[in-house]
Parts: C-alpha cells; sequence; structure tokens
C-alpha cells in the first residue's frame, strides 16, 4: 500500500546552506508522525517543501501517488495539504471566523463544498476548537493559545488530508497544551492524517504513531516513539557527544 | 423583508440593495425634476465618469494595496482604441467603448502581472515608468493617436452630449456594484487576507496572483471605459493629455483625498476633485498644483483616511455606531477598511502596507 | 569606429551625471526606506537657483556648488523636521510617505511656475561652447566638468560612509534602527542627517544638469525615474554600485540612439526598469528588491 504522503529525496539549499539533505519520510494514512530534531535541523523547511510554500531544490514530494512539491501553495492546499506556521500568523484585520471562513473558501475545492453550508460548517469548527465565544475577536486581542487555534481552525476549514502542525504546543501552559493534544488525536479519529514538528517532548512522544528525527538537514532516526529515544544517536544530537556518557571501554576498565 | 434577505445573495444586504436603487433614481430622475442646465448637466455627467474611474483605480490601489502612478496609460488606450473604432466603423459607442476598455484591460494585465510581484515603492515607481513609456511611445505612435493633433471624433451616431448624463451615471452605477461586491464578497475576504499576510493566504489556499491580476484587468478595463467616455464627451483627445502624468495623478488625487479603499471615499473625492477642477481652477488656475499638493500633504499627516474617514469619525463623535457583521458568509466587519470600523479595530489606514 | 569611441566617450560622462543624479535618492532609501518622490523636484530647485545666481549675480554654475549644496541640506534638514518625521516607519510608512513627498513636489513645482515662468531656461556661460578634444573624439567642456565632479563625489561620498563616524553611524542605521539606538547612535539625528544628504547631492545634481541641459518647472520626472532605474539596477549595497548602475543607464541610453529617434531616449530607461525589476529583481547586482 503506498503511503499517503512520500517524500523522496528532497533537499533545500540556500546558497551554500543545505538546510534539508536528501530526506526520504512518508506518512500513512490516519497516523500521527512526530517530526523532531535540535533547533536549526531543518524540520521547518521540510514542511515548508512539503507543503509547497517553497519549492524543493532536488528531489519530490508526492500526496496520494501525484507530485504536489514546485507548484505554487495554494495548490497544494487545495489538493489536501495544509500546514501551520512555527510563528503564528492569523490574518490581522480579519475576525476569528473571518479567518476560519478564508480557509473554508479558498482551501477547498468547490466540489467538496457542495452541498455544504459554510457557515455553518465554520461555526462547527470554531466550537471544535473552543473559540465560538471569540469569534467576533480580532486575532490581536486573543492569547497565543488562542491564536493558535484561530490557525489550526483555519487550517482545518481547508478540508486538508494531511496537517502540518509546526510546533503548536510549544509556549502553551500544561492546560492548554493538553488540551491542544487532545484535539489533535480527535483532529486524526475525524480522518486527517498529522504531521508534527514539536519540541515539547513528552506531547509529541505521547501521541505519535511514529517519530522521525532530523539533524542538520539530514534524517538520522525513525520509528517508534520508545525506539528514537533510546536511540543514541538521537541523544547524541540533542545532548552533543561530550554529554554523553558512554560506558568504559574494555581497555579503560581494564 | 425576510423572504427578500433570503432571496439576495449573502453579501448584499437589503439596505445596500434600497440605498443603491435608490439613489440610482433620485440621479436619473434630477434633471428631469430639477431642470438643471446645461453646464451643470454635463459636468454632472462627467463627473460620474471620473467616479467610477476613481473607484476604479481604487481596486489595485486600495483593495490589493498598490499604489499606481500610471493609470493613464489605460486611459488613453481605451480612449482612443475605442475613437478608432468608431471612426472606422459605424458600431454603437456603447460597443466602441467596451472594446477600449476591453483592450486597455488586456494592457494593464500585460504590465501590470509581472509587476505586481513587487512591494510598495517599488510597484508605485515602476508604474511611473510604466506610464510614462506608453506616453513616449503613444505621441509618437502618429497613424494611431494622430500625434500632436490628436483624433478628432465627429458628433455622430446618437452621441448626443445630453444624453451622456445617463450612460455616465450607468458606469458609475455598474463600479459602484463591483465595488461593493469586490468588498462585501469571498473575494474581498480573500483580498484583505491577502493585504494582511500575502504568504500565509497562500498557505491558507489564496493564489494572491490570480486576484492581483482579477483586480488589475478590472481596473484597467473600468478606467479604459471612462478614457473612452472622455474622448465621446469631448470629441478631441489628444495622447498628452489622455497619457499625461497629470492625468494618472488626478486618480491618485482623487481616492486619496476622499480616502483610499472604501466606497465612499473616491466618489467623494472625484466630485471634490472636479469642483476643485471646476471653480478653483478657473478663479487661480496658477495656483491648483499647489493646492492639490497641499491637500495631500494635510491629508496625510493628519488624515490618512482621507475626507471619508473624517466624516466617519465626526458621525462616531455624533453617536452613530456601525453596524457589525453581515450574517453568513460575507465580510461584515471593519476590518474592511473605511467607515465602518468597530471600537476593537485599531484604524488602520488601508495605506498601510501590513504585509512584511 | 570614431563614432563608437564617441559614443562610449558620452556614455561615460553621461554616466557621471546620472550616478550623481542617483545617490540622493538611493541614500535616502537605502536608510530609511523612503522613496523620496520629491528627489526631482529638489533637482529642478537646484537647477533654478543656480540659475538665478549666474543670471541675477553673475556667479559662475561650478562656482556656486558651495551655496546650492548647503541650501539643499537646509532644505531637505527643514523637510525631515517639519514633515517627514511624523511619517510611521518600515512597511508601514511606506506608501504614506511616497504620497506625502508627492504632495511636497507637486507644491515645488508650483512655487517654480510661480517665480519663474513655464518656459525652459538654460544657463550660457562663455565656455558653454568650447570642447576639449581627448582621443580624437570632441569633449564638450560642460560635460567632462560635471563628470570630474561626479567623480568626486563618488569618492568623498565613498571617504564619507567608510571612514567617517557620521557614515558608519548611517550604515548602522540603514542595517538596524534598533540595536542602533542600544549603541547610543541618536538615530534620528542620523535619519535628519541622511535625508538632508540626500537632498544635498540631489541639489548638486540639479547644478550639474542645469550647465547641460535647458529645463523648466515640471523637470524632474524624468530625472526622478532614471535615478530610480538607477538605484534597482545597481542596487543597494554601495555607492559604487549606483556608479555602476549609472554606468549601464547611459550606456544602453546613449546606444539606444543608433536605433531610436532622440525623443524614445528615455522610454528606454523606463523599459529597461521594468525589465529589470522583472527578470532581475535583485538588481544586476543581487539587491534585494522584492520582499
Amino acid at each position: 500500500m503506498t503511503a499517503l504522503v512520500e517524500g523522496r529525496g528532497v533537499s533545500k539549499h540556500f546558497g551554500g546552506l543545505k538546510a534539508v539533505d536528501d530526506v526520504d519520510f512518508h506518512l500513512d494514512e490516519g497516523e500521527i508522525l512526530g517530526l523532531i530534531g535540535p533547533n536549526g535541523a531543518g524540520k521547518t523547511t521540510l514542511f515548508s517543501v512539503a507543503a509547497s510554500s517553497m519549492p524543493p531544490t532536488a528531489g519530490e514530494i508526492l500526496l496520494d501517488g501525484e507530485v504536489v512539491s514546485g507548484h505554487p501553495p495554494h495548490h497544494a492546499v487545495r489538493k489536501g495539504i495544509c500546514r501551520t506556521h512555527q510563528i503564528v500568523r492569523p490574518f490581522t484585520n480579519l475576525t476569528v471566523r473571518e479567518n476560519v471562513l478564508v480557509g473554508r473558501h479558498y482551501g477547498t475545492k468547490l466540489s467538496q463544498r457542495r452541498g455544504h453550508d459554510d457557515a455553518k460548517d465554520t461555526d462547527e469548527l470554531l466550537e471544535f476548537v473552543r473559540l465560538t465565544p471569540r469569534a467576533q475577536a480580532l486575532p490581536g486581542s486573543l492569547t497565543l493559545a488562542g491564536r493558535k487555534r484561530v490557525e489550526l481552525a483555519r487550517a482545518l476549514a481547508t478540508q486538508p488530508r494531511v496537517l502540518l502542525l509546526d510546533e503548536v504546543i510549544a509556549g502553551l501552559n500544561p492546560t492548554e497544551a493538553q488540551m491542544l493534544v487532545g484535539l489533535i488525536r480527535e483532529i486524526r479519529d475525524r480522518g486527517v492524517s498529522i504531521i508534527m514538528i514539536e519540541h515539547v517532548m513528552h506531547a509529541v512522544m505521547g501521541v505519535s504513531d511514529r517519530v522521525m528525527v532530523l539533524d542538520h538537514g539530514q534524517k538520522i532516526a525513525e520509528g517508534s516513539p520508545t525506539e528514537v529515544a533510546h536511540n543514541p544517536q538521537v541523544i547524541e544530537a540533542y545532548l552533543g557527544k561530550d554529554e554523553v556518557a558512554l560506558p568504559p571501554t574494555e581497555q579503560e576498565q581494564a | 423583508m425576510r423572504t427578500l434577505r433570503q432571496r439576495l445573495p449573502e453579501w448584499l444586504t437589503p439596505w445596500a440593495l434600497v440605498a443603491f436603487l435608490g439613489g440610482l433614481g433620485a440621479l436619473y430622475v434630477a434633471p428631469l425634476v430639477l431642470g438643471t442646465g446645461a453646464y451643470l448637466h454635463n459636468l454632472m455627467g462627467l463627473t460620474f465618469m471620473f467616479v467610477a474611474g476613481a473607484l476604479a483605480w481604487n481596486w489595485v490601489g486600495g483593495y490589493v494595496g498598490q499604489i499606481s502612478f500610471g493609470h493613464a496609460a489605460m486611459f488613453g488606450v481605451g480612449g482612443f482604441v475605442s475613437a478608432r473604432i468608431l471612426l472606422a466603423t459605424g458600431m454603437p459607442f456603447v460597443v466602441g467603448w467596451i472594446v477600449g476598455g476591453l483592450v486597455a484591460g488586456l494592457f494593464a494585465l500585460l504590465w501590470g502581472h509581472p509587476t505586481l510581484r513587487l512591494r510598495g515603492p517599488y510597484f508605485a515607481i515602476a508604474t511611473i515608468g510604466v506610464g510614462e513609456a506608453t506616453r513616449l511611445i503613444m505621441t509618437y505612435w502618429e497613424p494611431f493617436t494622430g500625434g500632436a493633433s490628436g483624433v478628432s471624433l465627429p458628433i455622430q451616431g446618437g452621441v448626443n452630449k445630453y444624453s451622456l448624463y445617463w450612460y455616465g451615471l450607468y458606469f458609475m452605477a455598474a463600479a459602484v456594484a463591483v465595488s461593493y461586491y469586490l468588498r462585501k464578497s469571498r473575494i474581498g475576504l480573500g483580498l484583505l487576507a491577502i493585504k494582511s499576510d500575502v504568504e500565509a493566504a497562500g498557505d491558507v489556499g489564496v493564489s494572491a496572483t490570480y486576484y492581483q491580476d482579477l483586480m488589475l484587468f478590472l481596473s484597467g478595463t473600468f478606467v479604459g471605459i471612462a478614457g473612452a467616455f472622455y474622448a465621446s464627451y469631448f470629441s478631441f483627445i489628444e495622447p498628452g493629455d489622455m497619457f499625461g502624468f497629470q492625468r494618472s495623478i488626478s486618480f491618485v488625487l482623487m481616492t486619496v483625498i476622499g480616502g483610499i479603499g472604501t466606497i465612499l471615499g473616491p466618489a467623494l473625492g472625484a466630485v471634490i476633485f472636479v469642483i476643485l477642477q471646476e471653480f478653483l481652477i478657473a478663479s487661480y488656475p496658477e495656483l491648483y498644483l499647489g493646492m492639490y499638493g497641499g491637500l495631500i500633504i494635510l491629508i496625510i499627516l493628519f488624515e490618512p483616511l482621507g475626507l471619508s474617514g473624517l466624516l466617519v469619525r465626526i458621525a462616531r463623535r455624533a453617536g452613530y455606531r456601525p453596524r457589525g457583521q453581515v450574517a453568513g458568509g460575507g465580510v461584515g466587519s471593519a476590518a474592511a477598511g473605511g467607515p465602518a470600523a468597530t471600537s476593537e479595530a485599531e484604524t488602520t489606514p488601508h495605506m498601510v502596507e501590513e504585509k512584511t | 569606429m570614431d563614432q563608437f569611441l564617441s559614443l562610449v566617450v558620452s556614455a561615460v560622462l553621461l554616466a557621471g551625471l546620472y550616478a550623481a543624479m542617483a545617490y540622493g535618492l538611493g541614500l535616502i532609501y537605502g536608510v530609511l526606506r523612503i522613496v523620496n518622490l520629491a528627489h526631482g523636484g529638489v533637482i529642478m530647485a537646484g537647477a533654478y537657483t543656480t540659475w538665478v545666481l549666474f543670471t541675477r549675480f553673475g556667479i559662475d554654475p561650478y562656482l556656486a556648488i558651495p551655496i546650492v549644496v548647503p541650501l539643499a541640506f537646509l532644505f531637505g534638514v527643514a523637510l525631515y523636521k517639519g514633515l517627514v518625521r511624523f511619517l510611521p516607519r518600515g512597511a508601514a510608512g511606506g506608501v504614506q510617505s511616497l504620497l506625502l513627498l508627492f504632495g511636497v513636489w507637486l507644491v515645488m513645482q508650483n512655487v517654480a511656475y510661480l517665480l519663474f515662468s513655464g518656459n525652459d531656461q538654460a544657463i550660457r556661460t562663455s565656455y558653454s561652447t568650447r570642447g576639449l578634444s581627448l582621443l580624437g573624439v570632441i569633449i564638450p567642456l560642460n560635460r567632462l566638468v560635471v563628470f570630474v565632479i561626479g567623480l568626486l563625489t563618488l569618492a568623498v561620498l565613498h571617504v564619507l560612509l567608510t571612514r567617517t563616524y557620521f557614515g558608519k553611524a548611517i550604515r548602522a542605521v540603514a542595517q538596524n534602527p534598533d540595536s542602533c539606538t542600544l549603541v547610543g547612535i541618536d538615530v534620528e539625528r542620523i535619519y535628519t542627517v541622511t535625508f538632508a544628504l540626500g537632498t544635498a547631492l540631489a541639489g548638486l545634481a540639479g547644478l550639474l544638469l542645469s550647465t547641460l541641459f535647458a529645463f523648466n518647472p515640471s523637470a524632474g520626472a524624468v530625472e526622478l525615474l532614471k535615478s530610480f532605474v538607477i538605484v534597482v539596477l545597481g542596487g543597494l549595497g554601495s555607492v559604487v554600485g549606483i556608479a555602476l548602475g549609472a554606468l549601464v543607464l547611459a550606456t544602453v541610453e546613449v546606444f539606444s540612439i543608433l536605433v531610436l529617434p532622440s525623443f524614445l531616449t528615455s522610454a528606454v530607461g523606463f523599459v529597461l526598469l521594468v525589465l529589470v525589476l522583472v527578470f532581475r529583481p535583485g538588481g544586476l547586482f543581487g539587491q534585494r528588491v522584492l520582499s
């Protein structure tokens, strides 16, 4: 069975800098894939390529076997991949509800919307992310948690098959974080496959089915959360070589 | 009233429809009822054209947020294409106008599509370049524009100046309707999203290129029709005037003075512009550049939302609270810019670039 | 071959003038991120001031530099302190500053129409028609002097920006105004000085132009546009970039006379501008013009 999303040999170079270097990955239908790695590993860049925010320098991204990379971003959205941003970017001149409406109007193909009431669906989404009381507010008047939920609802409004979440949990207090994790599970249960970048370890390890680790633009590990957590290369990437307590070698022991 | 609201498309409120039809009707019968003299009658017809032109300029200047100093290029193209067609064939003048407009619209698309990638001041200056280059080339292209001697249109085929009033009125009505639709419909929502954050908009499915091109084409077409109207009105056009920098400036002036980004604004601005042209310039012709310049300076420093913004401020002081959201999918909120600013929103002038 | 050489010489000489014309615009945009639409107006004012000094007081135009340039500088200070500093900085200020300075330009034009007529004026000195013979080509004396002055300006600016405190402060502010306040640079003062320096350069350009061409109150639009073409071509990186951009434009213009009527020479610049913006948005030397 082919994966829902497939990245083949994806590279993204900025001049001399190899932000993403020949990465292969896949996402199966109904999966939550965690994407972790130290700062500067290239995670957001990989997202940007996957969502068509920028074209890859090499390689391609396929959705359901169809190439989506190399097209303008709105093309990918119509096909069913939508992303949120690491630094939240709601439309500041539109109300919360209008933000979601934009996703609804523009992120979906007409055929997907036929027979649906846009207003009703938008209200449902607002209810889902618990933003109904703030529907008429401007994003500027919301907390960070609120604004993240606006972006989330807006992305969901595009009726994606694949949702790319870029650090949605970072910066939230434990209660908010827990709520968001719950939402993410619910989103997956509704049939949306998810790739999430996250630094909040317990969150991403707790909710992901599989985890992929990037460091310096390259994939260094992939597997279940437990496997990855115990992978020495991963530990080294996060903590640095000197910090890793290696067991003494035979010579030293003797 | 409830049945009516259900029957109307979601972006059109009954109030707006009533106001529109009422205004249209009033202006329609005004000359017959009020018995205005020929001078005022004709002037009003011309004013309607300027209102339409200013509104059309605003689709790029206000709705997309890119100031164009080169709209005279479309004005001139529309005028000359229409004039040539009417001279060469016996077509009814409205057809000539529309053809002239469409050619102008395509021309706008031609130079505008690549240049709209530029941000802010770079686009503005590029438009100065386009306007001036067009003027030079058109002046040189004598077979088409008649060079310095221009093109004369014999008064024929149903274009009597008296009836131009009503044709101008329909033209203006069309521009107002299109402006309203663009702002209130989902297209308006998309445009605002683009203005707020063009990249994030793309990430949610809004193609900035497509909508910018659309606005450019519409703007160019309507301004082209304005040029064609102008040609029929004066029965004589020449490239220096039609394509001139003064002509481009006038569009900017009307809209900035009246209020960028709104519907009332360009309309107000156009009316004031015509008044200034006719009366003040007749009395003090040597001061009109300075007056316009001074007016722009004052507006930018003290009331960037233009006169319509000033009016709204006064109205708010007097207790007028703007209506809230339009139900359903329409863009009802203040953020649409212009008069109906809610108290929550900072009144960010639409001239302010919100893109980073 | 003779014709070719003479064209090359023309282009180089013209480039000197064009570069002098463009520095002011480039400097103001590079540091304040404001497109000075009054740039053309100041050039025009510089030309007229020179003309007045020449016809009223008999001062030779090149000797009037110590008068015209400081005057233009003071005008810039007044303009900044009186109007420009009230504009919001950054992207938000972009459109508003554009329109504000445009309004200033209109007023300046009107003032010029009132003070002088709309007729063309020109400056004819005793040596206006003299020429030098160099490399077998006859070079009008005026053009040579203008070129030399343009070159000197380039040198002075370069030294100013790289060797003096003010120059370094200006470049720092151009890169990161917020950090500058942290290190004790009075950013507002730098803005004022830079803006005034920009207008001073425009005034100088006007002076130089007045010795070569006729002018009237509506002069300046073409110069503004050409300055902009040069700034875009050469990028904002350095004065040298602007000089190179000026060379490119001057060369294209001069050689286009071979194929186009002189009437359309200006159009060449505009078309070049649009083409460069579309195909090489980074300028010919890689500066960012697109966001």
